[in-house]
Parts: C-alpha cells; sequence; structure tokens
C-alpha cells in the first residue's frame, strides 16, 4: 500500500515535482504539435503520403498509361523508376494522375516491380488512381502484394482480371487465363485452342530465349482482362528478357542475312520472322515457329489488335504500324484480344 | 474405320487434354513424352499389325508447334516421313489445318 507522504518537506517535494511533471508535458504537447504542423487538417491517408513522398523519390504515372498507345511514355516511367532505385532512392510511384488505361500495362507494371533486380532490391510505396474503377483494377491485379500503400483499394465485387507468372511452360496456367477470360466473354469456361497456341508459344519462348545463360530462365507474366461490358477479352504477356532481337540465333542471323548489307532494321527483321523467314535462314527448321504461329492465328482471324515489342520495335500488326522505339524495350511484350462477334 | 483396320489414338483421352511443350525440361505433359509413352509404342504395335495409327487431334486445349513438331517430327526420323504417313491417319475437326501442319512437320523432319 502507497504510504502518503502528507508532511511538511514531502509536500513541498510533491508539489515542486507536480509542476516538473506539468511543464514536461506541456513541452511534450509542444514538440508534437510543432511536429505536426505541416499536416493539420489532412486525412490520415493524405499525412501517409505526405510523409513518403518526403523521404521518398515520387515517379509519376503518365496520364495515358497505355503501354500499347503510349509505349515511349511507359518505358520513360519504368525507366525512371529503374534508374532511381539502383540509385539507392526509395521509389513512390504516384498514380494519382492517371486518366486513361489499357490493362496490357498493368501486366508489364507487374512484371518490373516484382523484379528484385528491376527494383534492386527496394520495395516501392504507391497511392491509388483516383478513378475509383481504375483503384478497383490495380487492387485485382496483386499490384498492392508488391507495393507497400496505406489502404489498399476495395476491387469490385467480380475480378476483371487475373494474373500468372512462372519460369516453366505452363499449359494448365494458361489456360487458367482462357477460362476466366471465356467465362466473362460467353457465359461460361470453354477452350480456345489459338489463345493456348499463342500462350504456350509465348512461354517456350521466354523459357528457351530470354536469357543469355542457357541454365537461367527468366519469368514470364501473363494476364487476362475481361470487362463483359466491353464484349471482348485481352491477353498480355511480357518478360524481362534480353527480347527477340538480342537472342543468340537472332545475332546470328542479322550477321549473315543480306538485311545488314542492306542496312535495313529490326522492323524488317520481325516482319521476316513473323512471315517464318526466320527458320530457313538459319537452316534448322525446328527453330522460329513460334512467332509465325502466332502470325497465323491474327491472319486466320482467331486473334485480334495483336502487338508485339522487343528491344527497339514497336510491332502494332493489327494496324500494320511499325517503328523504331526512341528508347528501348527491355524484354518481350505481347498482346492480343479475342471476342465473342 | 473400324478397330479391325487400325489402332486408335486420342490425345485427348490417352495422353492429356492440355498438351505441354517440346521438351520434358520446359514442362509438363511434352511432345518428348507424349512420343515415347503414347505415340511411338501404338505406333509400333500398329505396324507389327499392319495396321494404321488413327491419331484424333481433337478436344484438347490446344498445341503449341513444337509439342506436335517434336512429337511427330521424331517418328518421322525414326521410321522415315513416308512410311509415317503411309501408316498415319489424322483427325482433327476442332483445327482443320492441323492435319497439314503435321504432315509438313513429318516431311521436313531431320535428325538433331
Amino acid at each position: 500500500m502507497k504510504k502518503l507522504y502528507t508532511e511538511g518537506k514531502y509536500k513541498s517535494f510533491s508539489r515542486w515535482k507536480k509542476l516538473k511533471e506539468k511543464k514536461r508535458n506541456e513541452y511534450r504537447k509542444a514538440y508534437l504539435k510543432h511536429g505536426r504542423r505541416n499536416y493539420l487538417g489532412l486525412s490520415r491517408q493524405q499525412q501517409w503520403e505526405k510523409k513518403a513522398r518526403a523521404k521518398y523519390e515520387t515517379i509519376t504515372a503518365p496520364q495515358d498509361f497505355s503501354f500499347i498507345k503510349n509505349p515511349e511514355g511507359i518505358i520513360e516511367f519504368l525507366s525512371k523508376i529503374r534508374a532511381t532505385a539502383k540509385r539507392g532512392r526509395n521509389v513512390f510511384i504516384d498514380l494519382n494522375d492517371i486518366r486513361s488505361f489499357t490493362p496490357d500495362t498493368m501486366a508489364l507494371l507487374l512484371s518490373k516491380i516484382a523484379d528484385r533486380h528491376f527494383m534492386s532490391g527496394m520495395k516501392p510505396k504507391s497511392n491509388a488512381p483516383s478513378n475509383s474503377h481504375l483503384a478497383a483494377i490495380f487492387a485485382q491485379s496483386g499490384f498492392y502484394d508488391y507495393v507497400n500503400s496505406m489502404r489498399t483499394p476495395k476491387s469490385k465485387g467480380f475480378a476483371l482480371l487475373h494474373t500468372k507468372e512462372n519460369k516453366m511452360v505452363q499449359a494448365e496456367q494458361a489456360l487458367e487465363l482462357i477460362f476466366f477470360a471465356t467465362e466473362k466473354l460467353y457465359g461460361k469456361p470453354r477452350f480456345h485452342t489459338s489463345v493456348q497456341r499463342v500462350l504456350l508459344e509465348c512461354m517456350m519462348n521466354t523459357h528457351g530465349h530470354a536469357s543469355r545463360n542457357p541454365s537461367r530462365h527468366e519469368t514470364w507474366w501473363a494476364m487476362a482482362y475481361s470487362d463483359p461490358e466491353e464484349k471482348r477479352a485481352s491477353f498480355t504477356f511480357v518478360d524481362n528478357g534480353i527480347g527477340i532481337f538480342e537472342s543468340i540465333e537472332i545475332i546470328g542471323f542479322k550477321k549473315n542475312f543480306e538485311l545488314f548489307v542492306l542496312n535495313k532494321d529490326n522492323r524488317d527483321i520481325l516482319k521476316d520472322i513473323l512471315n517464318g523467314e526466320f527458320g530457313s535462314r538459319t537452316g534448322d527448321p525446328r527453330r522460329g515457329k513460334g512467332l509465325p504461329a502466332i502470325y497465323s492465328a491474327f491472319r486466320a482471324g482467331k486473334i485480334r489488335n495483336l502487338v508485339v515489342v522487343a528491344n527497339d520495335v514497336y510491332g502494332n500488326i493489327g494496324n500494320d504500324e511499325y517503328r523504331i522505339l526512341k528508347s528501348p524495350f527491355k524484354g518481350t511484350f505481347l498482346h492480343w484480344e479475342i471476342s465473342n462477334e | 474405320m473400324s478397330d479391325q483396320d487400325c489402332i486408335r489414338l486420342s490425345i485427348a483421352r490417352d495422353f492429356s487434354e492440355i498438351p505441354g511443350p517440346r521438351w520434358r525440361i520446359e514442362g509438363p505433359k511434352s511432345g518428348e513424352e507424349f512420343y515415347e509413352t503414347v505415340l511411338l509404342p501404338r505406333f509400333q504395335r500398329a505396324l507389327e499389325s499392319q495396321k494404321k495409327l488413327f491419331v484424333d487431334l481433337d478436344d484438347t486445349a490446344g498445341y503449341a508447334t513444337s509439342f506436335l513438331e517434336e512429337s511427330f517430327g521424331n517418328l518421322s526420323i525414326r521410321y522415315g516421313a513416308q512410311t509415317v504417313l503411309n501408316s498415319l491417319i489424322l483427325k482433327s475437326d476442332d483445327e482443320a489445318f492441323l492435319t497439314e501442319e503435321i504432315e509438313r512437320y513429318i516431311k521436313e523432319a531431320k535428325p538433331k
């Protein structure tokens, strides 16, 4: 039981002690208030963002957040993230100002920020797009598994996209993506043999050619997106390998091929590869079947709006648009669509 | 064609509804595995009994070119393109172009 010190000297001591404690508390309140002065009037989310931006270097996502429509903008955005992380600085990815978006960019962004080499082992912070529909898409994609965020946005009641990643050729995972997309599109899951073939060819290309080291294999990312209201589904496949044009077979092919003499570029090589010229040029009929098979599916109308981006080439096969990118893209990217028409 | 005239093989039923890549090291249900475990034994049985091998390509999720090239191409390397073409009947209602594609792989197959 505590003894109450009520006699003379103890009373003055207690009074002094109380005064000291009061001064200490007031000082502490003033100190904390001073520290909070920059955050007065802000919501908790806003306070979190402001603190994050102070310690992190902010990289703002382009308003046109679409790799198939704005490849240079997205490449520049990703390059800034890479450069900042490489310098050892923490990255804050600002998604607030995104106005237009295509789902292909999601797969690309995920493949980069999940790559420890790309992010130099750092985990970035991020906010959510101000548009609630886009915020839900980001939440469904698994993006917030790879970034720190104060509050993960709520996803919609039904999923719009499905993502897979692996190093091996996984036909079952390809089928899962197709079932996800076709269920949304047709009302029930069903095979789509052309998309299955395209996905398998992409996985095999990554497994066999994306890495210079034959004993190492790059990770591929594949995403299916389907919005029943749009009546179409899109598929995106991406890897962070060396790209189609830097694979060993292509380098040898370029050296031997007369295009080098005629000073043509990778756009022409891409067209030749799509048309199946590559296999015949190297003399190995087993090689070079993947992209021609994908192109055949496109020409047969089984897939639409095919886009291929690798190294310094952007090929929008659907629009017959081939151009050299201002900044090279590290890896290989393919995107295509199917519809229920 | 009756069972007296041919030996039947359905890839979906006898191997997998979800065929995979070219080689085993790439992933499961490869063309290499299909060739060694299903296609080659059935083809050998067909040859021994002087029947044709009827291969049903339907009801699968879809084929990679390398899967078909590895399996039927190896058959051609082993027995010769003409023998294989004479002994094989291919059925593909889902994707009619597959029969032509496989015949091309058989004709173009070369030892590695």
